[in-house]
């Protein structure tokens, strides 16, 4: 069942997002055989080109933009109104477990948020010439350097997590914002604000202590030990693991037991 | 079990409105059943609990003996009276879709269906009339073989010769394992068509007999009654 | 000849009259097989459980007999048919006596309009 839900989530955003990533790969590929591979000729160049490379980098810019915001507003839209809205009439009739719906939901808006992300990156390597990406080079040698091979692996985990956490807080927060009669949207919003303060301090809060308990250990001043970083990071994807799973609890014990579809 | 549906003391509060006041009611297979009333008496709160879009705030519903769920889903079919298809899909893709998850979905039935109402099953339903909607969303519905269909204001917004169509289809997937619970408010059209009636007013209860009792016992069609029991 | 239901009496009843009708005046030949009660309680719109009842009162009667695998029949006994009829000829006779009567016509009247229009239908 879960497959089939997750074909049917697929399709209905592809369309969103397929033409934006060409479009955004176009524009960057014309930006740059525009700039013909040195962006000092420009000011010699005829006003035409300038124009030309003006509104095409404009275009990109906006399009990079567009694929942030495409993203978010799809991924909330995606929750908000296809599940709680009329949609969930369809959904939720289905003879499917709530947690499929729910990870449905999810694994699709994770998928997006790492497509966008690559879309996004693929796009600035195309447009920006070779020498600069030597820059990203030195990036991994720093990674190297500071946490380790375990640093190549962590940080991209660290960041998964991070996405998949930011997602399924907005899940909960419209799952909240859901028990109210009037007014879902604006509580919606502020769950999601009580959501964000109350992960961030319960964050501070762990990261704190675990500062006090390498302190106890080494000393005053501990030194940047790559193994240290690397317990950091563990850490702090634990701490996002554990978050994300009560918040994913929470919001499927709303939709399971406290539906009131309008 | 003959009995397919039990509803024991269902209550529904909406903050400070009770939609539903302590409802029993038990319906048994091969019934065709009206849900009458005015207006927000209840009917579609009653089938939106049935159907676990609502939660109740006491009491309980059972089909076939469970709990609104993923059990009770497998043998509900349910045309609400909202239109809630997704736009995007063409007719065909949503008869697919209806196929990947409802195992008692016939696509034949269906696109016989489609056939009968001359509706185009490659058009967008983006691009549909809502009554067309209506009518595709009844024939995803009739074309399931479910154990309890919840129709509710199945005839309300389609022209005369649709309704025709719909009762037309109703007597004609009549199958004795299974019942029907339709809500409505145009009750002389369906009158015929109707094995029992309840009546729900402010969320009760208050009329439970087959039409030809009342027909017998009042003088007078369900309809005629219904004008009175409910005059303004 | 399509189903007359009126609206305030019984459906189950007015069911078995019309088929009572349809199968004195020939609609429903007397040997011949009955559409399937989905196929009937289409015909006529109405709940198959209440035609199924009417089929069943009328073949407790003696109007109908039904087979386990071919099905509904109208009996072949011309003596059940006839007295149907009648029956229903003698409701009809009743319900216009009491009718004219209403109007305020005697016995000797009544029979002499009857012979006069009988003639000129004649014609």
């Amino acid at each position: 069942m879960l497959a089939k839900l997750l074909k049917y989530e697929f399709k209905a955003t592809a369309r969103w997002f397929i033409p934006i990533y060409a479009a955004l790969i176009l524009f960057a590929l014309i930006s740059r055989v525009l700039l013909h591979n040195d962006p000092f000729v420009l000011k010699e160049a005829s006003s035409f080109l300038q124009i030309a490379v003006f509104l095409s980098m404009f275009i990109y810019v906006f399009l990079f933009i567009g694929i942030m915001v495409v993203t978010l507003v799809v991924m909330i839209q995606r929750f908000y109104k296809s599940l709680l809205g009329d949609e969930g009439y369809l959904m939720f009739t289905l003879p499917v477990q709530t947690w499929k719906h729910l990870v449905n939901k999810l694994l699709i808006a994770i998928l997006w948020n790492l497509l966008s992300a690559a879309i996004g990156m693929v796009s600035i390597m195309l447009l920006v010439p070779a020498q600069e990406l030597k820059e990203l080079g030195s990036l991994l040698m720093y990674i190297k350097e500071y946490l380790g091979t375990m640093g190549y692996f962590s940080i991209p985990l660290l960041f998964l997590a991070s996405i998949v956490f930011s997602i399924v807080q907005m899940y909960t927060a419209i799952a909240l914002g859901h028990l109210f009669r009037k007014h879902k949207l604006l509580a919606s919003f502020g769950m999601y604000i009580g959501i964000n303060t109350v992960s961030q301090i319960v964050f501070i809060l762990i990261i704190l202590f675990f500062q006090y308990y390498l302190t106890s250990l080494s000393g005053p001043v501990p030194s940047l030990h790559p193994s240290h970083i690397n317990m950091l990071i563990l850490v702090t994807g634990i701490i996002l693991a554990v978050l994300t799973a009560v918040c994913f609890i929470v919001t499927n014990i709303i939709l399971k037991r406290r539906l009131n579809l309008e | 079990m003959n009995t397919i549906l039990e509803c024991k003391n269902l209550t529904k509060s909406f903050g400070t409105t009770k939609a539903l006041d302590g409802v029993n009611l038990t319906i048994e297979r091969g019934r065709i059943v009206g849900l009458l009333g005015p207006n927000g008496s209840g009917k579609t709160t009653f089938i939106k609990i049935c159907n676990g879009l609502l939660t109740p705030t006491s009491g309980e519903v059972r089909i076939n003996g469970f709990n609104p769920g993923v059990e009770t889903k497998k043998i509900v079919s349910y045309l609400p009276e909202k239109n809630y298809l997704n736009d995007w899909m063409k007719v065909s893709q949503i008869i697919r879709f209806f196929q990947d998850f409802y195992e008692d979905f016939s696509p034949e039935k269906a696109y016989d269906m489609l056939k009968r109402l001359n509706i185009d099953p490659n058009s967008r339903l983006k691009t549909l009339s809502k009554g067309t909607k209506e009518k595709v969303q009844l024939i995803l519905v009739m074309s399931r073989d479910a154990e309890l269909y919840l129709l509710d204001e199945p005839i309300g917004g389609v022209d005369p010769a649709a309704r025709d169509y719909i009762l037309d289809t109703i007597i004609t997937n009549y199958n004795e394992n299974a019942a029907v619970i339709l809500s409505t408010h145009l009750i002389a059209d369906i009158e015929k068509v109707l094995d029992d009636i309840v009546f729900l007013k402010e969320g009760q209860a208050v009329l439970n007999k087959t039409v030809d009792e009342i027909r017998d016992e009042y003088g007078k069609s369900v309809d005629a009654l219904f004008r009175e029991v409910f005059k303004c | 000849m399509p189903w007359e239901l009126k609206a305030d009496r019984p459906i189950y009843a007015q069911l078995i009259e019309q088929i009572e009708l349809k199968i004195c005046s020939g609609i429903y030949a007397p040997g011949s097989r009955l559409p399937s009660v989905r196929d009937l309680a289409r015909e006529a719109s109405v709940n198959p459980n209440t035609m199924q009842r009417a089929l069943a009162k009328l073949e407790e009667d003696g109007l109908l007999y039904s087979t386990r695998t071919s099905g509904r029949f109208v009996t072949e006994d011309d003596n059940v048919i006839y007295q149907v009829k009648n029956k229903l000829a003698q409701e009809q006779i009743q319900d216009f006596l009491k009718k004219m009567k209403q109007l305020g016509f005697e016995n000797k009247e009544i029979l002499s309009m009857l012979k006069t229009m009988l003639e000129e239908v004649k014609r």
